[in-house]
């Protein structure tokens, strides 16, 4: 019989721990284990056959770290090979007449992903690839993926299992004791991104013991739509009389674990501190027990890296702002690669509380697909909102989808038959819920009906690929209603019918429907509130919008979401302030009337007021000159006089640069801030912190220089190439670690072979003047503010 | 004797602005600059990780060289720490992903309170291994020598391998180590406290 087969119509007994075992016989601290399986074979035999007699249908390879981080390709190949050949010579030698299985154990490749560690995403899919393929070929049944503690890494885990073979994929994870992964993600959250990354069966094991397991396992089991596993720990080790003891016993642990059995989880076993005889206890203890049914759980569910944004009665607000369509400052952005920009509008509508952020850097002259991919990377390390991929282009679709944490919203597809086509399976593989509109080769539709047609052909062409409509939102397009007058009645229409009707849920971009008449927030405000009564469950909006935040909080309040109004009286305040006016002077202090005072102050609302009244009567170039300069120089000299100090120095260059902003915007398009000479910038190869890059950046940028920044882990041949490509005539580069100054070394080195004319300057917490001339740099910067002043200097002599 | 991994669950005490100012490079605040320091604080309520990991190795010597549990190690510095003990704690602490998450957000936006919150990290993960050795030495009756890190003196930042590999970080606290020879949460510490002779049980 297959696993699939088995784990549909019956309870799994998993095995149990293999580390502590090994360890009583002599495994050394240290010593890695998987190597046992070449060198004592028999052992290893032992365990597996133990187990088997025991009771356990499934047993898992001794291959726990087997990976190539931690063993040459050779090694690899030889101990997974063997570990295999040892499980399938227990299954010969034990007397179990149950059925039986090998599954490939996996565990994490004991490296942290990017961006907070230092192994790439991809790199770690080819890392598990490598070992899964090995696995395949000798010849198991599945593939367990076990003990992560890291909802990408998994990720990474998974799709490598599923692109190398066809066999099943059990996934668990290692939940803390505040019921989350390590990395931050709730069982819900793990559940939507494995089921939709197609694992077969999901769970819990290690860190605890099965009773503080129990939380972890009721939330796995209300949300999951396949078979849940558990595999805990003995409880927690202590120390008696100089040996290793676990506080729950074989009989606790097996009544613990039948009682887990009974609420529905499926597959159960044990990992460290159990042995053989826990397995027996748990198996004699759920002999005749039945497996409880599983149901298919109908909800409407997207994910991020940490957790859930469910569909329902709650109206969804997704935060449409990162989109470049009518925004020139925007655009500009994205061609200069300024995510930072990106970054900050993901940062203020999280402040406005929208609960979903959609994602579009559509430019026709950028690549589109890189952009997204590093968009969407970018904001899922800082923020925790689940994210809409908004891309007419598969390919950006793809590259953006495959790298995404958790379970995204992907927009989108429409009736056109090469639309779904193209997108359908890529929802399939990676998982998502997709917006489909209600548009197809005739264009959209004038009817509500016609729309609702396309509708029923879009969701059935998704049953073909499998795709319940549980993943599936339709958006029902409004058009406007200036060009139309029955616009908003056959959008709406459409809406209710395939919400009531057809039980799905819906979208809407709502300020469409304004399109062309003034005072468009009173129409999108209204038509807003509207669509919510007529089934609309989430709405693409500007969450600056003061008409539309009205209406969410007023809808929510009306239609009893809201106890006691609560919500909307918190945020009653801001509704009153009309888009123009909102109060900045919260910053009260003495003297700011003047935009010095507000840069070397270090208030940026205030400096950006100062500068915008200041531009309306006065040439930028000589608010720059005879204000914000002057106002720096200020505080420069205070730094280098220690009377002012580090963050003072920031937050007056935060000032400035706000200040700058306002600028920018003044000139026409024939100025220029005169932009002083190109500095290329970047942390060096093997070093993730920017700290200090990043604040040298900002002074650079202040006093004029055209900062090209490469960010952080810059091999030496890319930061080269990218000077010789801008004909910069300054580089700086940053280093925080002895061992990463070799990279700093090679770097200057290939710059002044290739690129002699670029002058190279250093810094970071582990240089020194001495060392600095060592490499070869052409200047030391024991700080920012000596860098910026090297540069000036530099370009004086010009 | 090595014992297993243990999981200590300590209680963090107040944040020490003075400290916070000193890893920031300040020796008067500003009025702006307390600002920024509060408005940090109050961005980092609740998100410090409180848990140590750490094991009990007993300390062999052999020729120049200290046997701690598959450690070799040729360390002066070291042995000089670990004179009076047989034994040693090593442990790993850490403040935890999300102040590296808080960090890395305004590293674009506003390098003034990455600063400020990079300062924050580094004195909560002093304050945890603190407040861990105190404790332990408190539960324990024992008495402890100055922590010692790989990076100190003539230890090399190499041990850290090891010393994470032994502790099973990565699945017990959440502690890696990159290519680099940096720990990732960044806020983290590897150590070596020594057990005096003298005052163990």
């Amino acid at each position: 019989m297959t696993f699939k087969k088995f784990l549909k119509n019956n309870l799994v007994i998993l095995d149990g721990g293999m580390g502590t075992l090994l360890q009583n016989k002599g495994l050394l601290p240290g010593e890695l284990p998987e190597r046992w399986n070449v060198s004592h074979p028999e052992v290893i035999r032992e365990i597996h056959t133990a187990y088997l007699d025991a009771g356990s249908n499934v047993i898992s390879t001794n291959t726990f770290g087997a990976n190539c981080l931690k063993f040459d390709d050779n090694e690899l190949n030889e101990i997974i090979f063997a570990a295999v050949d040892n499980a399938k010579a227990a299954v010969l030698a034990s007397n179990t007449k149950k059925e039986t299985f090998i599954a490939l154990d996996l565990g994490p490749t004991g490296k942290l992903l990017k961006p907070y560690g230092d192994l790439d995403f991809e790199e770690a899919v080819n890392v598990f690839k490598k070992s899964i393929n090995i696995g395949v070929k000798a010849g198991v049944d599945l593939v367990f993926i076990e003990t992560m503690n890291d909802s990408y890494e998994t990720k990474a885990a998974l799709l490598a299992a599923k692109e190398s073979c066809d066999l099943p994929v059990i996934v668990s994870n290692a939940y803390g004791a505040d019921e989350k992964l390590m990395t931050g993600a709730t069982p819900e959250a793990m559940v939507a991104m494995l089921e939709g990354l197609g694992a077969d069966a999901v769970g819990a094991n290690c860190s605890l013991g099965p009773k503080q397991l129990i939380g972890v396992a009721k939330k796995l089991l209300e949300a999951a739509s396949v078979p849940v596993l558990l595999k805990p720990n003995a409880g927690l080790p202590k120390m008696e009389n100089g040996a290793t003891v676990y506080n729950v016993t074989a009989e606790e642990f097996a009544k613990d674990l039948s009682e887990i059995v009974k609420m529905g989880v499926r597959a159960v076993g044990g990992c460290c501190g159990t042995t053989p005889e826990y397995i027996s206890a748990l198996a004699k203890k759920i002999e005749g027990y039945s497996p409880i049914p599983i149901s298919l759980k109908n909800n409407t569910i997207v994910s991020s890296y940490s957790h859930t944004v469910k569909f329902g009665n709650e109206p969804i607000l997704i935060g449409e702002r990162i989109n470049p369509t009518g925004k020139k400052r925007f655009k500009q952005a994205l061609a200069e690669n300024d995510m930072a920009y990106i970054l900050n509008e993901g940062v203020k509508q999280k402040e406005k509380e929208v609960h979903i952020l959609d994602v579009n850097v559509g430019l026709p002259e950028i690549d589109e697909a890189a952009m997204l991919t590093s968009a969407v990377t970018e904001l899922q390390a800082i923020l925790d909102l689940p994210l809409q991929i908004d891309t007419a282009d598969p390919n950006a679709m793809e590259q953006a989808l495959r790298r995404y944490n958790g379970k995204a919203m992907i927009n989108s597809v429409s009736g056109k038959l090469e639309s779904m086509e193209a997108i359908f399976p890529l929802a399939k593989k990676y998982g998502g819920v997709v917006v489909c509109l209600t548009l197809d080769e005739s264009g959209i539709p004038e009817t509500a009906e016609k729309r609702i047609e396309i509708a029923e052909k879009i969701l059935t062409k998704a049953e073909e690929y499998g795709i319940h409509k549980k993943d599936l939102i339709f958006d029902t397009l409004a058009l406007t209603v200036s060009a139309d007058s029955r616009a908003a009645v056959e959008t709406l229409t459409a809406l209710r019918h395939i919400r009531e009707k057809m039980g799905c849920h819906t979208s809407l971009g709502v300020s469409n429907i304004s399109f062309g008449l003034p005072v468009r927030d009173a129409i999108n405000g209204t038509f807003f509130a509207m669509a919510l009564e007529n089934g609309l469950s989430a709405a693409i909006m500007n969450p600056f919008s003061a008409d539309m935040m009205k209406t969410y909080f007023a809808f929510r309040a009306l239609r009893g979401l809201d106890d006691n109004c609560a919500d909307y009286i918190a945020h009653a305040d801001e509704f009153q302030t009309t888009a123009a006016a909102p109060i900045r002077i919260k910053e009260a202090d003495v003297n700011t009337k003047d935009l010095q005072g507000a840069i070397q102050k270090g208030l940026c609302e205030q400096a950006k007021d100062l500068t915008e009244k200041l531009v309306q009567t006065k040439a930028p170039l000589d608010v720059v000159n005879s204000e914000i300069i002057p106002a720096l120089n200020k505080v420069g000299v205070g730094f280098e006089e220690k009377r002012i100090f580090l963050p003072q120095l920031l937050m007056s260059a935060e000032a400035a640069k706000s200040a700058f902003e306002v600028i920018k915007a003044a000139l026409s398009e024939t100025e220029s801030t005169g932009k002083k000479a190109k500095f290329v910038l970047a942390t060096v190869k093997g070093d993730i912190h920017d700290i200090g890059k990043n604040i040298v950046k900002l002074l650079l940028e202040n006093y004029g220089f055209d900062v090209i920044d490469l960010g952080k882990d810059v091999a030496p041949n890319i930061f080269v190439e990218k000077v010789i490509e801008v004909k910069a005539p300054f580089a700086g580069l940053s280093a925080l670690m002895t061992t990463t100054v070799p990279a700093m070394e090679e770097t200057v080195r290939l710059l002044h072979k290739k690129a002699p004319w670029c002058k190279v300057i250093v810094g970071g917490a582990v240089l020194t003047e001495e060392y600095a001339k060592t490499i070869g740099a052409d200047h030391y910067a024991p700080d920012a503010m000596a860098a910026v002043r090297w540069a000036e200097l530099i370009e004086q002599r010009k | 004797m090595i014992s297993p991994v243990f999981i200590e669950n300590c209680s963090l005490p107040p944040v020490s602005v003075k400290e916070i100012l000193r890893y920031s490079g300040v020796a008067k605040p500003s009025n702006e600059t307390d600002k920024l320091l509060r408005e940090c604080l109050a961005e980092c309520k609740d998100i410090f990780s409180e848990r140590v990991a750490y094991r009990v190795f007993s300390i062999t010597r052999e020729n120049k060289m200290l046997c701690i549990g598959n450690m070799r190690i040729e360390s002066k510095d070291l042995e000089k720490n670990l004179r009076q003990c047989d034994s040693v704690i090593l442990m790993v602490a850490s403040a935890g992903l999300k102040i590296d998450r808080l960090i890395e957000k305004y590293k674009s936006l506003s390098p003034a309170k990455a600063l400020m919150l990079h300062s924050i990290g580094t004195e909560r993960v002093e304050a945890l291994c603190d407040t861990f050795c105190k404790k332990i030495q408190h539960e324990q009756g024992f008495a402890f020598t100055p922590r010692f890190s790989p990076g100190y003196g003539d230890l090399p930042l190499d041990y850290q391998k090891e010393i994470l590999a032994l502790l099973n970080t990565n699945q017990t606290i959440g502690v890696y180590l990159n290519e680099s020879l940096l720990l990732s949460p960044s806020k983290s510490v590897t150590a070596f406290v020594g057990i005096k002779k003298s005052e163990s049980k």
